[in-house]
This record gives C-alpha cells, sequence and structure tokens, in this order.
C-alpha cells in the first residue's frame, strides 16, 4: 500500500503578498478604502509599510517603529475597530450589519525623516478570498477533490449571501426613488401655495394702498 | 457506493493549468478635488493584464475621471480623459512595477469614487491541460500512475459503473473556475448598483435644493412687483405735485 502525503495543494488564486498592489502615502495624509459586504462576512486586510530611504533612493524592507493608525467604520458611522498596528500585519473583522464599511488608514509616527512617504502594499480579502485553503486542507486532512468540493460549496455559499444582499439594496433604492417622487409631489403643491398666497397678498396690499391714494 | 474505493484513490492530481497564478483585486478608491491618486501593480512580461475601472459618485458632479497606466519604463500606455468607466485588456511587454492613476483635477469641489478591477495572469494556454495522476510512495517519491485510476460506484438497478477520477477532477476544477468568473460578475454588477444608489441620492438632493431656491424667487419677484408698483404712483404723485 503505498502511503499517501499531501503536498503543496495547487491552487486557483495564489495571494502573495509581495505581488500585491501598493501605494504612496505622505505623512499626516489618510487614506480611505470602501467595501460594500452583506452582512456576517468577514474582511482580511494583509499590509505591508516600508519607509522611503532619502539615501539610497529606495525603499527599506521592513521598518520597526513605524505604526499605522487603522480605523473601521460600519454603515452607522461607528468604529468596528481602531488600532494601531505594526509595520507590518494583518487585520480581520467580521461584518454585522450590511453596507458599506470604511476602512481608513494613516501613520501616527512622526519620526521618520521629514518629507518622505511610505509605501503601503495593501491586499483586502472578502468572504471566501479570506479564506487560506492550505491551512484548511490540512487542519481537517481533505484530498485535493475534497477540496475542490469544499472551495465550490463557499463559492456558491458567497454567492447566496451577495444575493441576498443585493436585493436588500434594490428594497433600499426603491424606497429612495419613492422618496424623491413624493418629495416633488409635496414641493410642487408647496409652490401652488406660495404662488396663491403671494398673489391674494399682493391684490389685498395693492388695494389698501390705493385706497389710500383715494384714486380707488 | 463504494466510498473505501473512493478513499483508495485519495492522491495527489497534478493539474498543469494550477500551475498558473492569477492575481485579481477590485479595490473603492475615494480621490478628493484637485489631487491624484495613484497605485502600483507588479507586472512581469508575458503576461495578460486587465483593467476595468467604474466611476460611482461623483458627488455633485459628473461621474467621470481621468485614467492612466502608465508602464515602469514611464511611457503612457492608456491615457483616459474623462471617461466614466473603460474595460481595458492589454499584454505585458516588460517586468516592472506599472502604475495606474486616477486624477480628480479636473473637479473643484466633487471627490469621486471610482471602483478598479485589475487582474494579471499568465498567457492563457490553448492546449488542453492534461490531468497526470500521481503518487507519493513510501520514500517520499513522486511517481506517475500507469494504470488508469477510476471510481466505483452502483446506480439504481445494482450495475456497477466506473468513471476516471481524472475525469471527475476535470469537471470539478471546470466548474469552480466557472463559479469564480460569476462571482466576479457579480461584484460588477454590485458596483454598478452602487452607483445607482449615489445617483438616486443625488436625485433627491438636486429636487430639495432646485424646489427652495424656486420658492424663494417667487417671494423675491412677487415683493419686487408690489415694490416696484408702489414706487410708479409715488413718483407719478410726487411729479403732480411738483406742478402746483
Amino acid at each position: 500500500m503505498k502511503s499517501i502525503k499531501l503536498s503543496f495543494l495547487p491552487l486557483l488564486l495564489m495571494i502573495n503578498l509581495s505581488s500585491a498592489l501598493y501605494f504612496h502615502i505622505a505623512e499626516g495624509e489618510r487614506k480611505c478604502f470602501i467595501e460594500e459586504i452583506p452582512d456576517d462576512t468577514t474582511v482580511i486586510v494583509n499590509y505591508k509599510v516600508q519607509l522611503y530611504d532619502p539615501r539610497s533612493g529606495g525603499f527599506m524592507p521592513s521598518t520597526p517603529g513605524i505604526g499605522m493608525h487603522v480605523e473601521v467604520r460600519d454603515p452607522n458611522d461607528r468604529i468596528v475597530l481602531s488600532r494601531v498596528y505594526s509595520s507590518e500585519g494583518m487585520i480581520s473583522f467580521t461584518s454585522t450589519i450590511p453596507g458599506e464599511h470604511v476602512i481608513c488608514m494613516y501613520s501616527n509616527s512622526t519620526s521618520w525623516f521629514s518629507g518622505s512617504q511610505l509605501r503601503v502594499h495593501l491586499d483586502i480579502q472578502v468572504g471566501e478570498h479570506a479564506v487560506d485553503y492550505a491551512n484548511v486542507a490540512q487542519k481537517d486532512k481533505l484530498t485535493e477533490l475534497q477540496l475542490r468540493i469544499r472551495q465550490l460549496l463557499d463559492q456558491v455559499h458567497q454567492i447566496t449571501k451577495e444575493q441576498s444582499y443585493q436585493r436588500h439594496r434594490e428594497e433600499r433604492f426603491r424606497q429612495t426613488s419613492e422618496s424623491t417622487n413624493q418629495r416633488v409631489l409635496w414641493w410642487s403643491l408647496l409652490q401652488t401655495g406660495v404662488l396663491v398666497g403671494i398673489g391674494y397678498w399682493q391684490m389685498t396690499h395693492l388695494k389698501s394702498f390705493f385706497e389710500a391714494k383715494k384714486l380707488v | 457506493m463504494h466510498y473505501a474505493s473512493f478513499y483508495t484513490f485519495a492522491i495527489i492530481l497534478c493539474v498543469q493549468c494550477a500551475a498558473q497564478s492569477i492575481y485579481e483585486t477590485d479595490v473603492n478608491f475615494r480621490v478628493d478635488p484637485g489631487s491624484r491618486t495613484c497605485f502600483f501593480e507588479e507586472g512581469k512580461a508575458g503576461q495578460t493584464l486587465e483593467v476595468y475601472y467604474q466611476v460611482l459618485d461623483g458627488q455633485h458632479g459628473d461621474l467621470d475621471i481621468i485614467f492612466e497606466i502608465i508602464n515602469p519604463q514611464g511611457v503612457q500606455l492608456v491615457a483616459d480623459y474623462k471617461k466614466s468607466q473603460n474595460s481595458i485588456i492589454m499584454d505585458l511587454e516588460m517586468d516592472g512595477d506599472y502604475v495606474f492613476c486616477m486624477d480628480n483635477t479636473i473637479s473643484v469641489i466633487n471627490s469621486k469614487l471610482v471602483f478598479v478591477y485589475v487582474m494579471i495572469e499568465n498567457k492563457v494556454t490553448d492546449d488542453n491541460d492534461e490531468t497526470e495522476v500521481s503518487v507519493v510512495d513510501a520514500d517520499g517519491e513522486r511517481k506517475e500512475e500507469e494504470e488508469v485510476i477510476e471510481w466505483t460506484g452502483t446506480d439504481e438497478e445494482g450495475n456497477a459503473y466506473y468513471i476516471e477520477v481524472k475525469h471527475i477532477h476535470e469537471s470539478l476544477s471546470r466548474t469552480l473556475k466557472q463559479v469564480v468568473k460569476a462571482r466576479h460578475l457579480l461584484d460588477l454588477y454590485g458596483a454598478m448598483k452602487s452607483r445607482d444608489s449615489y445617483l438616486a441620492f443625488e436625485d433627491t438632493f438636486i429636487v430639495d435644493v432646485w424646489s427652495i431656491f424656486q420658492i424663494f424667487f417667487m417671494i423675491t419677484v412677487g415683493l419686487l412687483q408690489v415694490y416696484m408698483i408702489k414706487k410708479l404712483f409715488n413718483r407719478s404723485n410726487n411729479s403732480i405735485n411738483d406742478y402746483y
């Protein structure tokens, strides 16, 4: 009986932070990202911060002492998490309300060279993208076929959640449209009333004016 | 059902196409008025790049932005001026960091929310991917299995049937690829719906502002009319009195 060993599983999507997108952020500058997610979804943010070194013109690999202040707000503008993290790390949170979550990050340290920039590598994974399938496979001792089936199940489950969230959003959109239509009606009625009122006031005012002038 | 035989066939299946790494990401960037936001992506020569961007929120202005893609040598590959959405597919020709810039200097008071989707993948090969079946033996060496591994099952009439495990795996991988594509399309659709929500919110604002303006304008005109008529009669009275 040949022994079966589970080696590295080729996955369809391989996430590697060094190939993630990066951007530059100046001192004190605040960068915000908006993620519109359904409820009960896990969001994992992987980031890495490098400091620009003016001597060599490049970026120092990892600088201790540089901290990033990360703030996550939910659609009702309540703070989900607000913490200072080190120069490299992983932030994860689970949404309780469906809607737009805002992830803001800015550097809180002043100990860098003035006028320098920070390079931030960022990778935001939402929902089933946040699951590390290599870990799951090792922990649950899944074969590759079972892993594929698990991946399929997760994807379909996420699609179902997204669809119900879309339905909830359509409902809100319809409410906004109906309220706009109602507003149009009420404003028109108000404007007609204002017109009639002004006309009436003009007539009475001029009538009393002419009577005072003894022209009528 | 022969579960025992299924587990015996739990081996490592190497699919050639799975060695391909695909990088995809979608982000929502808010670009302040009069500023320019850039982000960088690493690409290698020979890879295919697909970018899709759409302006979701223009606050009180138009839904447009200037979008640029610059290659590692500084040559501008794509320069879209004041477009609200675009989809770009291109082949990368050199290794390095590609710059994607969104420029909102065209607007003075409105910040723009832009949804950007980037996918970088190795060139898709057209030849059919052969699923190799291999087994790791006790020494830890990988050997290719010579005989065809099959999965045994029994249908309703009690007859045994065989399906090659290779085929099952290929079918599952195909299904997974389609489902991932469906998810991506759902994401794009979600971004479009979010744009509609912002537009609906903006409509409410426009209705309110213009209605209030119209009411004030009407009141002002009414008062002005009465004032002008009164002034007319006052002046004509004064000019008559001047003759005496």
